[in-house]
This record gives C-alpha cells, sequence and structure tokens, in this order.
C-alpha cells in the first residue's frame, strides 16, 4: 500500500501530480533547488526538501540526493513527471534497489525503450511501420556520411536516449553534417548522459501523432485515444489537441496494436506512443515512458484522471477500466504558456511575475504554478503554464479557446499568449491545415506584429484621452494643484481644529 | 500633430494621431474609437476589436496585462553620407543570462552579417548568436563555459 509519494519534479507537473495524490489521500514530498525556494510545489507538499544549490546536475538530476531524501521522508513510491529522471533506467532502478516503487514502467522496459533503435524494431513486430534511418548508433561522422548518402537529404540526427524535443538536429546538406553530430553529441551528453545519436530520413512537414495508452500490473491494457501535437516551435510542442484527425475505424487499429506492443514487453503504468504523419502514411517515432506535458487533452475527452490512474497501477490496484468503457466526447485543446518572446526567435524571459489573470468558465482549465509576484528563475523550462479547454466539437472548443486565451494575462514579463491568439485565427488552423512546419509556413510574425500594433493603438488611444481628461480636471473641475492630497488637508483641517 | 516614439513591450515605434483621428504606427493606419470611459478604464475598438485598457498612475494594463509604455517626442535622425561612416564598433551582448557553451569565431576573424559567433544555452535551450553586422572580431570577451549576464559584452566587432 502507498502513503508516501515524492514527486521528483518541479513546476506545473509537480503540483498536478500533488493535486492526484491528495485525491488518493497519499502524503506528498516535494523536493527543490536553492532556486526553486518560494516556488508553489514547495508550499502545496506536505513536506518539502532542499536539493541544495547548482545546475540540474546536481538538483533535480541528482539521483543520489533524491534517494537520499526519500529514505529520508519513509516515501514509499517516487513519481517522476516529465524530463529530468523521468527516463532514466539507472534512476528507476535506483529506486527500486532502495525498497521504492518508480511510478512509471520498470527500469528494463524503460531501457529497452529508451534504446529508439530498438523500440522501431518492436512496432515493427506488431506490424506498425518506422521511419527509414540507422539500424544502429552512429559514432563518427564517416558512418554518417554513409547513412545520410543512403536514405538521403534532408536527415535528422536524434540522441538515442533524448526526448522532449532536445537533442536533434536536422541537417540538410553534406557540409554541416559534421557540427550537427558533434552538437548533437554535446547535448546529448549533457541532458539525457549518453551521447549515442543514430539517424533517420527527415521526414518533411510531417503531422504529430500520438497515442495514449494505461497499463496496469496484471496484463490489462488500455488505451485512450489519439492526440495530435502538430503545432511545434523548434521542434517543441506548442498547441496539442484531441482526438487528432484519424478516422474511428484507425484509431481502433492503431491502438489495438499499441496495446499488443505494450503487453509484448510487460510495459507497466502511462506511456505514450508517437507517429509521424505524412501523405496519409503513419510512421512510428518512439515511445514515452512517462506522463507527457499534453496528457491533459486526452483527460478531457475520456473524462479519466491519467495521474490518478498512474498512482492506482503504483498501488498494485487493477485498471477498473476495459477498452470498451473508453468513450471519446468532444474535442480539447492545450495551449502551452511559455515565458518566451515570440517576435524574438522565441527567447525566453525569466523575472519577476506581476499579474497573474485566469480564465475560467465550462470546462476552462489552467494548471500552472506560477502566482503574482512569482519570480520565474532562468535555469528551467520556459513553460509557465497550459490552458485547457474543451468545447463539443473542433470548432466550438476553437471558439472557446479564443475567449480563454483573451481572459488569460500573465504580466511582468512577454509571453506566447500572442502567438497563440494569432495562430487559432488562421484559416489554416480553423481548415486543420496543419503540419510541425505551421509556424514556418504561416506568416505568424506579420500577424502578430499586427496584433501588437492594434494593442498599442487602443492604448495609445485610451492614454490621449486619459490624459486629456486629467487636464481638464485639474483646471476646470477640481483647481487643485496635481500632488492634492485629500487625506493630508483633512488632517491639516483636523489639527486646526484641535483633535490633536 | 507631431510624432512620438513610443517605446512598448521592449519594442520601439513612431506613432503619430492624424488630423481625421486616424492613427499610423509605422506606415500602417488604424481606426480606434473609445466606446466608453469609466474612471481610468476605457473600452477601445481599433479596427473592429475590443480592448479593455486600464490606466493608473503609471501603469497600464491591456486585457487585464501590465505593460510596459514610455512616450517620447520624435527626433528624426538625419542619414549621413556614406563617406562620412567612419568605421565603428560594434558590440555584442548576450540577450539572454546563460552559458557561453560554443565560441566559434576567432580573433582578428572577418564574419558577415548573419554569421553564427557563438553559443549560448540558457533555459535548456541553446541559443546561436548571430553576427549583426560584416566586419572583423576585433575582441573576444568570454571564453567557452563562461556564465555570462544579461547584456554583458560577449565581443566586439569593427565594421
Amino acid at each position: 500500500m502507498l502513503s508516501t509519494v515524492l514527486i521528483a519534479n518541479r513546476g506545473e507537473i509537480a503540483i498536478r501530480i500533488i493535486r492526484a495524490c491528495r485525491l488518493l489521500d497519499f502524503k506528498t514530498v516535494a523536493i527543490f533547488s536553492d532556486t526553486d525556494s518560494s516556488a508553489l510545489h514547495v508550499r502545496m507538499a506536505d513536506e518539502a526538501y532542499c536539493l541544495g544549490n547548482g545546475s540540474v546536475e546536481d538538483t533535480y538530476l541528482n539521483t543520489e540526493k533524491i534517494i537520499n531524501i526519500a529514505t529520508e521522508s519513509n516515501t514509499d513510491a517516487i513519481h517522476p513527471g516529465y524530463g529530468f529522471l523521468s527516463e532514466s533506467a539507472i534512476f528507476a532502478d535506483e529506486v527500486e534497489k532502495n525498497g521504492m516503487i518508480f511510478i512509471g514502467p520498470s527500469p528494463s522496459v524503460i531501457k529497452k525503450l529508451g534504446d529508439k533503435i530498438e523500440a522501431k524494431q518492436m512496432a515493427r513486430e506488431v506490424g506498425i511501420q518506422t521511419v527509414p534511418g540507422s539500424l544502429g548508433y552512429i559514432d563518427s561522422v564517416e558512418e554518417a556520411e554513409k547513412i545520410a548518402l543512403k536514405i538521403g537529404y534532408p536527415i535528422i540526427i536524434k540522441a538515442a536516449f533524448g526526448g522532449g524535443g532536445r537533442g536533434m538536429e536536422i541537417v540538410e546538406n553534406p557540409e554541416s553534417l559534421e557540427i550537427s553530430l558533434m552538437g548533437c553529441q554535446s547535448i546529448a551528453k549533457k541532458f539525457f548522459g549518453r551521447k549515442e545519436v543514430f539517424i533517420e530520413k527527415f521526414i518533411q512537414s510531417p503531422r504529430h501523432i500520438e497515442i495514449q495508452f494505461l497499463a496496469d500490473n496484471y496484463g490489462n491494457v488500455i488505451h485512450l485515444g489519439d492526440r495530435e501535437c502538430s503545432i511545434q516551435r523548434i521542434h517543441q510542442k506548442i498547441i496539442e489537441e484531441a482526438p487528432s484527425f484519424i478516422t474511428a475505424r484507425k484509431r481502433e487499429i492503431l491502438g489495438e496494436k499499441i496495446c499488443n506492443l505494450a503487453k509484448n514487453i510487460s510495459y507497466r503504468n502511462a506511456g505514450t506512443a508517437e507517429f509521424l504523419w505524412k501523405n496519409n502514411k503513419l510512421y512510428f517515432n518512439e515511445i514515452n515512458p512517462r506522463i507527457q506535458v499534453e496528457h491533459p487533452v486526452s483527460e478531457m475527452i475520456t473524462g479519466i484522471d491519467i495521474v490518478v490512474q498512474q498512482l492506482k497501477i503504483a498501488n498494485n490496484e487493477e485498471l477498473t477500466y476495459t477498452q470498451k468503457d473508453i468513450k471519446f466526447s468532444g474535442h480539447a485543446f492545450e495551449f502551452r504558456i511559455n515565458a518566451e518572446d515570440p517576435l524574438k526567435a522565441f527567447y525566453p524571459q525569466s523575472g519577476k511575475i506581476s499579474g497573474v489573470n485566469i480564465p475560467g468558465g465550462n470546462e476552462v482549465r489552467f494548471d500552472t504554478f506560477v502566482y503574482p509576484n512569482y519570480i520565474l528563475p532562468n535555469q528551467y523550462d520556459s513553460l509557465v503554464g497550459k490552458l485547457i479547454v474543451k468545447g463539443e466539437n473542433r470548432q466550438d472548443a476553437i471558439q472557446k479557446s479564443k475567449l480563454a486565451l483573451n481572459e488569460l494575462a500573465i504580466s511582468g514579463l512577454i509571453t506566447n499568449i500572442s502567438l497563440h491568439k494569432a495562430i487559432i485565427e488562421t484559416p489554416e488552423f480553423l481548415k486543420r491545415k496543419i503540419t510541425t512546419e505551421f509556424l514556418k509556413h504561416n506568416k505568424i510574425n506579420e500577424i502578430l506584429n499586427h496584433y501588437e500594433k492594434l494593442r498599442l493603438v487602443a492604448l495609445f488611444k485610451a492614454y490621449s484621452t486619459h490624459k486629456e481628461s486629467q487636464e481638464n480636471d485639474i483646471l476646470v473641475v477640481h483647481d487643485k494643484p496635481e500632488n492634492f492630497n485629500r487625506w493630508r488637508e483633512q488632517s491639516k483641517f483636523e489639527q486646526q481644529k484641535g483633535y490633536l | 500633430m507631431t510624432k512620438k516614439k513610443v517605446r512598448f513591450k521592449d519594442r520601439d515605434y513612431i506613432i503619430e494621431l492624424l488630423s481625421n483621428g486616424d492613427i499610423n504606427v509605422d506606415g500602417e493606419l488604424f481606426t480606434a474609437e473609445i466606446k466608453q470611459g469609466i474612471n481610468a478604464i476605457y473600452k477601445v475598438d481599433v479596427d473592429g476589436t475590443r480592448f479593455t485598457i486600464e490606466i493608473s498612475n503609471d501603469e497600464f494594463l491591456i486585457d487585464g496585462e501590465k505593460t510596459e509604455f514610455t512616450i517620447k517626442p520624435y527626433i528624426p535622425v538625419l542619414s549621413k553620407k556614406s563617406s562620412e561612416i567612419a568605421k565603428r564598433e560594434i558590440k555584442v551582448i548576450a540577450p539572454i543570462p546563460g552559458k557561453i557553451t560554443k565560441i566559434l569565431v576567432k580573433q582578428g576573424q572577418s564574419v558577415s552579417k548573419d554569421q553564427e559567433l557563438l553559443i549560448l544555452e540558457a533555459m535548456k535551450m541553446r541559443n546561436r548568436i548571430f553576427a549583426p553586422d560584416d566586419g572583423e572580431i576585433v575582441q573576444i570577451e568570454v571564453k567557452e563555459n563562461d556564465n555570462v549576464e544579461q547584456d554583458q559584452k560577449l565581443l566586439i566587432i569593427q565594421s
């Protein structure tokens, strides 16, 4: 029986997991770096332990420190969230060796799936098509050149143990192969601890489809349908929606194959199979053995709390749903709100958040960890929140999203809220003519610039009117000096009357 | 009405209120109308889009978001003849705080506009810093693995 869960993460996902734990009456333990001492997850958890200062390697990626805290706090299970140690088989193994439950697949399954070459092989075994590329890892430039020539440029170099859109480089021509290979290897080493990379044919302008699945410890596997995550910037998803555009029949077939794959490898807990779609063909990309940022869109259309399910599975409970029980209703969007300037190459922003206006209404959800006067640190992810909106259908959901995005305001630093507003105004988005290169092909910057000007004009107009009325007020109506202070005048009056 | 230079959310614009009430921003024309003014809260329509603007002391809120806004008189810059342009030094500064992970140029090297100079890693992202203009690298002020502050000088290009 679980009673205490340590959350080895920060930001919105730490908050999300704490909430799910509370629902099941589990005690929560938070961990935090010095930089994060005033973070919301520290305040919300039942207990919080400091990881000290330093880089992420010294804090949120430090297995030893985390295991020590877990032991000290009598933790039964560790939820890794996404990013950080969520896909580390070594970490999962350490957790289990220390007599605790890792909320995710077994270390050996994480290892297998983390090996992207092996994962592709597993997909082929259940009859799923994969992207053409190297059958093994690439070490030298010579090897890379050979493979690239065989499959043809452009190619993509990927960190074999990577994820979250990091450690990937597209190579357009042989001249830039070497520098990209080296860059990719160093990022891989830094963020994922292993420098192995592999090469795949780069599928130009694909659409990104994925399937969410859940597996318990008793061999039951169900899927929660599909999501589309095609709207991306620099390989990172920014808008996700569920369901994707594939037919119900295709969803059923693909879902079944993925469940078979999960059964074949004795997968447990939540996972996501990612696919690339191009010219009516779906290519398997990888399996993410963890909770994903965009899980809420599936929650919205199925009504199932995925994080609660993760905790129940970890608690050795059997799934209470069969595939037949899973019904899809409506359409949901998620907008990732990042502190970044879309007009300056998405430069991340940090600093004090002076105000937050959170939208509301029926089936409008905002998962965040920021609050007024919170200082957003610069060494972590730029995600500050996720706006999740559900409608009866896609069109209805877009309409609702527009209103919610208009209500949402984060002051003090530049965010990509205006980018989301601009994207959902485009006819391409409305018609669902979207690919992962949406932002490249649509003149979003022009729309954004125009939108900024509209805002500026509105402000300027109000300012001019305000100034005029103030000048009139001072000269005609009150005829008082600008620094007139009613309270001071009042107190002077009272002093004269001898009250003091 | 004279032109004004405004700084709005880290960007500069030239704005002018025309005699017919239209507003010109960097050559683009807009029609704005105040629909309502309640104390210092204004409902403004700009080309069919409604905005709520709040003005209090020195704070400006657009649809609930606090926004930086400063306004100055516009002083036109007279363009110099090309012969008068002397060699100038361009400082390349760090746009965000982070760590220099790679320096791709050497002192004395000629670079062309938009050439990649160095890589600044911040918030887990590799940000490429490019040359703002053609020129020669006359000084490199940072080393690889240096942590830099925002606006810190990274290198100097003489053009």
